[in-house]
């Protein structure tokens, strides 16, 4: 907080939908208090001027998930995060609103054990014993269900009855957590197939908002890998894949001919000619690439060697790996501004 | 099976805990020596057939966290990576696993198991037969808004922390101590209640977070000094030997004590003065951005997490050492009452070793859901019968009137006024003149308690008006019991310090207190703590 004034102004979207035909945005005015979070902010509002304000909180520590919000458009945990002179505060993004500031964040089957309970005792699970492994593990469970990964993911919102759904980073980092505890993957990768991984549009904004520094995106992508090897993906996408490996490891290009040829067929192909040749009247249409790009032999090398693990896989442990400094005068302090800035903890306190 | 949980999974106070957990794996250790270190940190209060259940049982029960998908720290060669919590004379801390994550884990295997888990759903009061055994449950289901009855031939009370009866408190939002009122109301006995475990450092602002754990002064270095208003480093004069260094007890009365004596920081606190540390030293690891170095950032600013200035810290309410009266099968004073927990006495006497509360939930819970899942085999499930009827509609009806009271006050303004008179008569030092003058006040608030609190908000769903309407009632109830107790007991010991009884009285007091509401009036009594195993030695130790 900086500035002389002794109050604060805040905007809260408010809105019941048993009651209200619209949001409405209502503006209030708090004391200022030294370090105030967000939560404080919204706990004042519910005990002075309005005691049906809805908005959660629990443990106060970034553990529980419950006070995420949006305040100026972005995803905070309210518990933690500096309140504004004049901030807007508004429920998360493209989720079911209950009231005010509370979405639907499901109940506690669908939230914690949305797959079958029968399968689930069924699958042994077995003891981490590796710290590497361990610390994979934990950059998975230690997700806090705040759902703010799936209130900024662009594939979530254009999921629509009727069409194939996509489960969501949330859940998805869920799926993969419980196939790194268990013996056997199955049922699992049964359950991440039916959420249909290929719609993730891999564009980051789940790793980015995380608030607890975890890699839902890259989650996803180790669950399509397990799909891939487990010969468990639709022939659609395995091919898709496949052709995509083979044509960047001959030539460092990706032949978006051969790719449509071989993930359709030959017949099947004919159908994308109407939007080829609207694509060619207006000069949208690819060139083939022909022979070898300038670096394709090192790209070929570079794939080889990643199957052969001798480079490092990409990593979905949490991201305050490599963010250690060495002193804190030079510690990149977590800006509010930057949620990709480390958050973390190493050793915690006795209780 | 059905569990109701006021709070989020995860919630309450285990899901803001430490999460390490004393149990004897190492080969050095073992089960005697647990018992030897716990009992002897408890100041020979415990009661020790409790004490001897829960450390034979230890290791099986956290290690059971394993096989449902807990990771804890190992070593590379396999083996569990043990640190030695304070107080314990072997390496027994299990630890690496957040405990949210622990209870996420225990709810997603209840549920794959065929648990029915409510969040949101506030027990208001316990129902029983015509015997008087406990039947089940009248609920606000404040998800929806609605009033809800449960009928069982068993309940186990798991309601946890009390934390949020004082006005500066280390437990999360639901820690009202809920499971205790509703104990007292059906007449249970309840042991030690004046047991109150604070600790010396915790956040003294803003006021969201006030209360919540700073940890103690090694955290920081070798050099924490600690000063009060007046520039002066005043521990020497509480603990010559240790000074800030000293055991949390005597830390936290120390700054208590500075604090209500005027010499306190703009915020209500003492200051931690940490310039003489070097932040890279020992446990604060800001290069690692532990959570604590990222809490203090963010409340406090980097010049003060980066030890160039000092910060405000105040003392803070944790843990509940007394509580309903269990036998080792986890059964209470009234039939089909079953406790595990923090809502329960006396398992560690008048101090709780660090990393003993966790193990005691693993424990405890376990030999609960046994004991209650081979009693639901032999009681007959009950029967709604008129009389358990007209008392589910005589609570709905007194839920609704809350809501429905032409004027009154609000309850958020009422919690407040009991948090700090429990904070200031009922803290972390005690004095007979005030603690009689706290019962008074708590007897008058218990009446505003059910006669003008009044719910202001009108929506029925997450109603927190009407939640806290309820709480306030609860905290009355249980402020009063825990006065109650402190008043009773005339000696200090562990957490409990009388400034008129400075002495540990091992001929007087080695008892416990005991309560008991007997048609609203509360019966105090004494008895003698089971010494079954040891007993301290022949001279009274000086407080």
């Amino acid at each position: 907080l900086s500035g002389a004034s002794r109050t604060l102004s805040v905007e809260i979207v408010r809105f019941d939908p048993e009651r209200d035909a619209a949001a409405r945005t209502v503006r209030y005015v708090v004391p200022r208090e030294d370090g105030m979070v967000v939560a404080d902010v919204l706990q004042h509002v519910y005990e002075h001027e309005a005691p049906d304000l809805g908005f959660l909180w629990e443990c106060r520590t970034r553990r529980c998930g419950t006070c995420a919000v949006r305040m100026n458009d972005r995803p905070v945990l309210g518990c933690s995060e500096p309140a504004r002179e004049g901030m807007r505060l508004a429920p998360l993004a493209d989720l079911a609103v209950v009231r005010d500031l509370v979405v639907d964040r499901l109940g506690l089957r669908p939230r914690l054990a949305p797959w079958s309970g029968a399968d689930s005792l069924a699958t042994p699970l077995r003891v981490l014993e590796r710290p590497a492994e361990i610390e994979e593990y934990r950059g998975l469970s230690e997700c806090i269900d705040c759902f703010i990964c799936d209130s900024v993911c662009p594939a979530l919102k254009v999921n629509a009855p009727g069409r194939a759904r996509f489960a969501g980073p949330r859940e998805l980092i869920r799926t993969e957590a419980q196939i790194q505890r268990r013996a056997e993957s199955m049922p699992w990768l049964g359950h991440a197939r039916e959420g249909h991984l290929s719609l993730c549009t891999r564009c980051f904004a789940c790793t980015e908002a995380c608030p607890r520094d975890l890699r839902p995106m890259e989650a996803i992508g180790a669950l399509t890998g397990r799909l891939f090897e487990s010969g468990d993906l639709d022939s659609h996408k395995r091919a898709h894949i496949g052709t995509f490996l083979d044509s960047v490891r001959k030539g460092g290009w990706l032949d978006e001919f051969r790719l449509l040829v071989d993930v359709y067929g030959l017949v099947g192909v004919l159908r994308f000619v109407p939007q080829a040749l609207v694509m060619l009247s207006r000069g949208k249409l690819p060139k083939p690439h022909l022979g070898t790009s300038p670096q394709g032999r090192q790209i070929g090398e570079l794939l080889d060697a990643l199957e052969k693990g001798a480079l490092p896989r990409p990593s979905i442990a949490t991201k305050r790996e490599g963010t250690k400094t060495p002193h804190p005068s030079d510690t990149p302090l977590r800006s509010a501004h930057n949620p990709l800035n480390p958050v973390a903890d190493s050793k915690r306190p006795e209780d | 099976v059905v569990v109701l949980s006021k709070g989020p999974v995860p919630g309450g106070a285990t899901s803001v805990a430490g999460g390490v957990m004393q149990a004897a794996v190492d080969p050095s250790d073992s089960p005697d020596q647990h018992f030897h270190d716990t009992v002897l940190g408890g100041h020979y209060l415990n009661d020790q057939r409790l004490v001897r259940t829960f450390v034979n049982r230890a290791a099986e029960k956290v290690l059971d966290l394993e096989r449902y998908g807990c990771a804890f720290d190992r070593r590379d060669d396999g083996s569990l990576d043990l640190r030695v919590p304070a107080g314990a004379s072997r390496k027994r801390g299990i630890e690496g696993e957040v405990m949210s994550n622990v209870q996420k884990i225990l709810a997603q295997r209840s549920l794959e198991l065929g648990a029915a888990i409510f969040e949101y759903v506030m027990v208001t009061r316990l129902l029983q037969d015509e015997q008087g055994a406990v039947v089940g449950a009248v609920a606000l289901d404040f998800a929806r808004g609605d009033v809800v009855a449960f009928l069982s031939p068993v309940t186990i009370l798991a309601s946890g922390a009390v934390g949020r009866v004082y006005a500066v408190t280390a437990c999360p939002r639901s820690s009202t101590g809920d499971g205790l009122a509703l104990a007292r109301r059906i007449g249970a006995r309840m042991v030690n209640l004046e047991m109150m475990q604070f600790i010396p450092l915790a956040y003294a602002y803003p006021e969201f977070i006030r209360g919540f754990t700073l940890g103690e002064a090694p955290n920081y270095g070798k050099n924490t000094r600690f000063l009060n208003s007046q520039g002066e480093r005043y521990m020497p004069g509480y603990d010559a030997a240790r000074a800030e260094y000293a055991t949390r007890d005597v830390a936290a009365r120390a700054n208590y004590v500075e604090i209500q004596a005027g010499r306190g920081s703009p915020h209500g606190g003492i200051w931690v003065d940490t310039s003489a540390n070097d932040p890279l030293d020992g446990l604060y690891q800001p290069h690692k951005l532990a959570d604590r170095y990222r809490m203090i950032v963010d409340f406090y600013g980097p010049a003060k997490a980066n030890f160039e200035e000092p910060f405000e810290a105040t003392p803070s309410a944790l843990f509940l050492m007394g509580g309903v009266e269990i036998d080792s099968e986890c059964s209470t004073s009234v039939p089909g009452l079953l406790a595990a927990g923090e809502v329960t006495g006396n398992l560690h006497g008048a101090n709780r070793l660090g990393a003993n509360a966790l193990t005691e939930i693993q424990v405890f819970g376990a030999i609960a859901g046994e004991r209650g899942a081979h009693l639901s085999r032999e009681v007959r499930s009950p029967a709604v019968s008129p009389a358990l009827r007209a008392t589910i509609a005589d609570e709905r009806r007194a839920l609704r009137v809350l809501r429905e009271r032409p004027r009154g006050r609000r309850a958020c303004d009422v919690k407040h006024e009991i948090q700090r008179l429990m904070w200031d008569r009922v803290g972390v030092v005690r004095e007979g003149g005030r603690l009689q003058a706290a019962l008074g006040e708590l007897g008058r608030l218990r009446g505003v308690t059910r006669e003008e609190v009044r719910v202001f908000s009108e929506v029925d769903r997450f109603n927190y008006d009407w939640v806290e309407a309820v709480e306030v009632s609860f905290m009355a109830d249980v402020g009063e019991m825990m006065a109650a107790a402190a008043l009773m007991r005339t000696e200090s010991r562990g957490a409990h310090h009388r400034a008129d009884h400075p002495q540990t009285d091992n001929q007087g007091w080695l008892k416990e207190t005991v309560v008991r509401d007997d048609g609203g009036t509360l019966r105090l009594s004494t008895q003698p703590v089971r010494l079954t195993e040891i007993s301290p030695p022949p001279l009274d130790a000086t407080h």
